[in-house]
């Protein structure tokens, strides 16, 4: 059973609806005049069109394309956080489609950790705050919070910070703490977009090591990044453009990562 | 580590927000204390006793008096507090909070600013409302000068407290259905809507119909005021509050298109004025009428009553109810544009990046504030004040005394463009750091 | 001629507390007239600090910043400000219009600073948007526009004043690979002209279009090529190659 399985996914963005279209030009004098034909037009984008798309459990996918391409809109269909307009998400065998904006939250809070390239913290809460905030919002257990909180902080080493405030740490402890909410929940999966755009090599060197541990774990890890680098920690790397995924590349056993990184590189100058 | 500790946190930490809605409650409370006594009391033996003011007031006059107010701090109170908790909401939201856990978490964030509220103001308002019943009580003749609280004022407290309650829910709801997450979580810069800059800016239907608007409103608050009897003071608030709201929502318009006219006027020559000119549009439009309606209306109140001037006594307690009118106002308008100097911060960094230095940035910022307290409060206080001074012609002392208000509120206004200023120039140092 | 001359710059930010980040670690830097430079580096590299400096939005902690043979560091906040908008162009990723302004007025801005009078700020306008292609846009507002299309505005707005510096922050950053082709396209137009390009960018297709590359890591200058007389294509993989020896280490200093 796949955990998430998306199936002819379809995204439009409607901006404008029925648009007068005015074309203005200059005549002989070289004043200018504005010509008015009253056109109803639609306004759209198409930022998805037909993905089909699986993963299952275990797995490590990378996301990789141009800016504009959809790769943010695809991972916001497949967490939960927006519907496609056309086609089918589930997630762990519910539909999404119908669900309720309670629903949904639920299948966040029970499935998916998010780790985003812009922490999203609250600045007024200690770093043990922040982490808890998603058990403290169902109202769980204290004691249980407690536990947890630390259990995890313990795992990413971050327990000097639990009492300090995320203002006064450095981006790859900010980063830590991030990740560390997301796991809070013990989530399936991890979805992360660009977790390393704010970090300098050392911290996303250290970052994609954690990354790795926990999918050797057994953690789903789900991420977006246009670092080819970065992209070679996985183990399928999904080449997205103009809404469609145009080439999977899968990693053998037995390669290594610079030559995983080698052949990433390769897909991405064959797709420019 | 619960709800509460967290509803506690984050009030303790965001002072700013909670102070200033805070501040509305507490207000809200001591005016109902007030004025609740006379229309909720029998303290008085009879209609003819009531003296000059209350003349002609039924008690749903009064009451549309005071609630009033309230709803309208209310409204703007909780407008700003929503929309600070917005970052709150995503991460919430992300972390898999349902609606009504969210909302759970909300109310109990207001719930201790209301308790505060609560234990501050209603003392507070008991105080006042012994000043103004013992005042009141040289011209009137009130039979039981107790300082109790009725069974019927804690009634009606509790049924506006209800009703405020149910109202903030409906706006809770609303807020988080409109900013879905994905909307939410965009960091992209979002466009706001610039359609009604685009309405006003050509001389068109709209303006011509604007203008026209306004000079009939106008003439026909003038007539109202020339011609009206105090007779039914009733017919007085709402022949006002009408005349008011059509003179708004048309000078409105016509002072939009009057700064874009002299705006284009400037703009090869002096880039700060057209700045200057372009921000003060954007102030004017997106200003909420409300607020200049509510002010009007209560000095139309205001001006009508004095025009049956009488007792020194009966000035003393208008006087207060301009003060606190003008407290009102005071902090509706405060807030209002200090939100919308919020939203053009980034435009600031802008105009820094494109060649303007920071020293003509904060000239920038500080006219555009200036002339915008300026023009709207001589919008608000235009009318009654010629009307009060008509009226008030040959009478040596309601002239001085109108001559107080006048200086009283020039004060206020003043005060205000330069705490704005202040605040304004505040929010900037703050985004500056944060960057 | 030296256009951009630049030596041992640093830049620290919050130096007294307690974990300071040094964005910029002693750089030395000269860039000659009509030369199309690109910047490259990972995130948090340095790119925009660096951009920021040369251009005098931002102030480096210690170093020589000379443009045109005018040394920054001795200008006011008055003539910095003057250079803004006479010497430099600024393209951002995303798109950096006034939003309360017309198109017109956007493009306008800098003429109106530098006082042109309306005929002839008109005319140029006119000239220069029908060169974009934006012509019919005037009369509208940033919003009303499309991402690739307001891209060319500020490329407009950048140039409205014959400026002859145009630096780019990752300015296809929003847009899809249509309207990226068209502006890269529209660049690599802009420097045939005369005008010298300073380009961020994490794109190495982007940077490709570039006579000379800049590879920026932590700080410092890691290494640089030069395109020289070879295909665009064969650029590209040069730049695709060393960017991944930077990553796995292989390279320590600016040899290859």
């Amino acid at each position: 059973m796949a955990l998430i399985k998306a199936v002819n996914l379809h995204k439009v963005f409607i901006l404008e609806i029925g648009v007068k279209k005015e074309t203005v030009d200059q005549d002989i004098k070289g004043k200018m005049q504005t010509l008015r034909e009253y056109i109803d037009v639609t306004k759209s984008i198409t930022v998805l069109s037909g993905i089909d798309f699986s993963i299952e459990e275990g797995d490590y996918i990378v996301i990789m394309g141009p800016s504009g391409s959809g790769k943010t809109t695809l991972l916001n269909m497949l967490s939960a956080i927006d519907i496609p307009t056309k086609g089918t998400v589930h997630i762990n065998d519910q539909l999404t489609r119908n669900l309720s904006d309670n629903k949904l939250a639920n299948i966040r809070y029970k499935y998916i950790g998010f780790d985003f390239q812009n922490f999203y913290f609250l600045e007024e809460l200690s770093v043990r705050h922040n982490i808890a905030s998603p058990l403290v919002m169902q109202e769980e257990d204290e004691s249980m919070i407690i536990e947890r909180v630390n259990e995890i902080a313990e795992q990413l080493g971050i327990c000097d910070l639990l009492d300090k405030y995320p203002k006064q740490c450095s981006g790859g402890q900010k980063q830590k703490i991030a990740l560390a909410r997301a796991l809070v929940t013990h989530p399936k999966i991890i979805v992360a977009d660009e977790p390393t755009g704010n970090l300098d090599s050392n911290n996303a060197n250290m970052l994609m090591q954690i990354f790795d541990e926990l999918n050797h774990k057994g953690k789903t890890i789900l991420m977006v990044t246009h670092d080819c680098w970065i992209a070679s920690y996985a183990k399928k790397v999904l080449y997205f453009k103009d809404g469609k995924i145009v080439e999977t590349l899968v990693r053998k056993d037995g390669i290594s990562k610079e030559e995983f990184f080698l052949e990433v590189l390769d897909l991405n100058s064959k797709h420019n | 580590m619960n709800i509460s500790t967290y509803a506690r946190l984050l009030t303790k930490k965001r002072k700013n927000d909670v102070v200033i809605y805070f501040i509305f409650q507490v207000l809200s409370i001591i005016i109902f204390s007030s004025f609740s006594n006379f229309i909720v009391g029998d303290y008085y033996a009879s209609k003819e006793h009531l003296g000059n003011i209350v003349i002609g007031f039924s008690r749903m006059d009064l009451c549309l008096l005071i609630l009033l107010p309230i709803f309208f701090l209310n409204l703007h109170g909780f407008d700003f507090y929503l929309r600070s908790k917005s970052e709150e909401i995503t991460i919430f939201k992300i972390g898999g909070a349902s609606y009504s856990k969210i909302i759970h978490f909300i109310f109990k964030e207001l719930r201790i600013i209301l308790m505060l509220a609560l234990v501050i103001g209603l003392p507070l308002g008991l105080v006042t409302s012994t000043m103004v019943m013992s005042i009141a009580s040289t011209s009137i003749q009130i039979l039981d000068l107790i300082v109790a609280i009725p069974l019927m004022t804690i009634i009606l407290f509790l049924v506006i407290f209800i009703l405020q309650m149910l109202y903030l829910f409906a706006l809770i709801i609303r807020f988080l259905d409109i900013n879905s997450l994905s909307e939410l979580l965009r960091y992209k810069k979002a466009y706001t809507s610039n359609q009604k800059d685009i309405a006003y800016s050509k001389l068109n239907l709209t303006t011509i119909f604007n203008v026209v608007i306004g000079v009939i409103s106008l003439y026909w608050l003038w007539y109202f005021l020339m011609y009206s009897t105090v007779g039914n003071a009733g017919d007085l608030i709402l022949g006002s509050a009408f005349g008011s709201i059509v003179y708004i929502f048309s000078i409105r318009g016509v002072v939009c298109y009057g700064i874009l006219w002299i705006r284009d006027m400037f703009m090869f020559n002096k880039t700060n004025a057209y700045l200057i000119l372009t921000y003060l549009f954007q102030f004017f439009i997106k200003m909420k009428s409300t607020i200049m309606l509510f002010g009007l209306s209560v000095f139309f109140l205001i001006t009508s009553t004095l025009l049956n001037f009488g007792n020194y006594t009966e000035v003393v307690i208008l006087m207060i109810v301009c003060i606190v009118t003008a407290l009102f106002l005071f902090f509706t308008f405060f807030f209002q544009t200090t939100n919308m100097v919020r939203n053009q911060i980034t435009n600031f960094d802008q105009l820094y990046r494109l060649g303007k230095t920071k020293k003509d940035i904060h000239k920038i910022i500080f006219w555009e504030i200036f002339i915008f307290c300026t023009i709207s409060s001589l919008l608000i206080y235009a009318l009654p004040f010629i009307s009060l001074y008509k009226y008030c012609l040959g009478n040596v002392i309601s002239t001085a005394m109108v001559n107080l208000i006048t200086l009283c509120y020039t004060a206020i206004a003043l005060i205000m463009s330069v705490c704005i200023y202040q605040y304004s120039m505040y929010l900037l140092k703050k985004s500056k750091e944060e960057v | 001629m030296a256009i951009f001359k630049v030596k041992n710059i640093t830049k620290i930010y919050n130096p007294k507390s307690l974990s300071p980040t040094i964005a910029i670690n002693d750089i030395d830097l000269t860039i000659n007239a009509a030369e199309f430079v690109a910047v490259m580096g990972p995130s948090g590299s340095g790119k925009t600090t660096l951009l920021n400096i040369l251009t005098g939005i931002d102030k480096a902690t210690s170093g020589e910043i000379i443009i045109d043979g005018i040394a920054l560091n001795e200008l006011t906040e008055q003539e910095l400000a003057k250079l803004r908008y006479q010497k430099f162009g600024y393209i951002y990723q995303d798109f950096n219009l006034v939003n309360e302004l017309s198109i017109f007025s956007n493009i306008a801005f800098p003429l109106m600073l530098n006082q042109v009078n309306k005929k002839e700020a008109k005319a140029r306008i006119s000239q220069i948007t029908k060169e974009l292609g934006v012509f019919e846009l005037l009369n509208k507002y940033p919003n009303q526009c499309s991402g690739g299309q307001l891209q060319r505005i500020s490329i407009a707005r950048a140039l409205i004043n014959r400026q002859n510096i145009l630096v780019a922050d990752e300015p296809t950053g929003d847009l899809d690979s249509k309207n990226s082709e068209e502006v890269i396209r529209l660049l690599k137009k802009i420097n045939e002209q005369g005008v010298t390009i300073l380009l961020v960018t994490h794109d190495a297709k982007v940077a490709a279009k570039a006579s000379r590359l800049i590879y920026i890591n932590d700080g410092k200058i890691f290494n640089e090529l030069q395109k020289g007389n070879k295909e665009e294509s064969c650029f590209y993989q040069e730049i695709a190659q060393m960017i991944a020896k930077s990553r796995i280490g292989v390279i320590k200093d600016g040899t290859n």
